[in-house]
């Protein structure tokens, strides 16, 4: 099964930040690849080639599967279609931001509402 | 063209206004929830007032890469309304967009109102960065 990260706005204008990682996703657009595939025609090492396919990943801009050994990418282009989609992506991101404000603001809640213990 | 490039959401939270308020603005509660990624580290610095600046470093971890979100207050009036611009630090043509909070008490709930406006849309990033537009016109045809 394809997992597929939470994927921020600002993750994504991140990952697109770089030109290797553009790179990357201009090469899966003629289809899967695997990482070493990938690398190829950079002049970087593997494991710097792995740490762009991770904040490509976790932007929700690819997906990987596994027969194997060998992992394959591929691209998900879907966020990035239209401004629409653009919008879509900003919302996420500050939806994730309530979600979290709204379990801080429960934590702090409970804290005041217990008996004070020693500090 | 023409497209609506700003967006509003509307959420209640079960807190007092004062807290809900405060939590937007003091840099160890911010420091709490702000954080895009559990294990991610947050940077953030803060001069709460109009005119002031503040400035949030998210550090990923895992690739050691941070981004950077920054702005400038506009509008603070404690506890019902914070307006602030907000603009990405690494992104090269991020435009400055507008943040305008507003916190309607509910009597011991609270009816918080985001407004996110002026936001950029690929077309607009384009015009500033050719790399972009090179990118998104081959995602484009992709789908």
């Amino acid at each position: 099964m394809v997992k597929y990260q939470s994927c921020s706005l600002d993750a994504t204008f991140h990952a697109l930040s770089d030109p290797i990682r553009r790179a990357i996703l201009a090469r899966l657009e003629t289809g899967e690849a695997s990482v070493t595939q990938l690398a190829r025609p950079f002049r970087v090492s593997l494991p710097a080639v792995s740490k762009h396919i991770r904040v490509l990943e976790q932007a929700g801009l690819l997906a990987r599967r596994r027969s194997g050994r060998t992992h394959s990418l591929r691209l998900v282009a879907q966020p990035l279609r239209d401004a629409a989609a653009w919008i879509e992506h900003y919302r996420r991101f500050w939806e994730d931001r309530f979600d979290a404000l709204d379990r801080h603001l429960q934590e702090t809640m409970h804290r005041q509402s217990q008996p004070k213990k020693e500090e | 063209m023409g497209e609506d490039t700003s967006l509003k959401m509307t959420r209640v939270f079960n807190a007092p206004r004062d807290l809900v308020f405060k939590a937007w603005v003091e840099v160890e509660q911010m420091k709490r929830w702000f954080c895009p990624y559990d294990h991610w580290a947050l940077e953030i610095t803060n001069d709460p007032r109009v005119g002031g600046a503040y400035r949030i470093v998210m550090k990923n971890p895992d690739t050691k890469e941070n981004h950077i979100v920054r702005g400038v207050y506009r509008e603070i009036r404690a506890p019902e309304r914070l307006i602030f611009t907000w603009q990405s630090e690494i992104i090269a043509g991020f435009p400055e967009t507008l943040v305008t909070l507003e916190f309607r008490d509910l009597g011991g709930k609270t009816e918080l109102t985001l407004t996110h406006e002026a936001l950029p849309t690929p077309e607009l990033l384009d015009k500033h960065t050719h790399g972009w537009n090179l990118c998104l016109a081959r995602l484009a045809k992709a789908v």
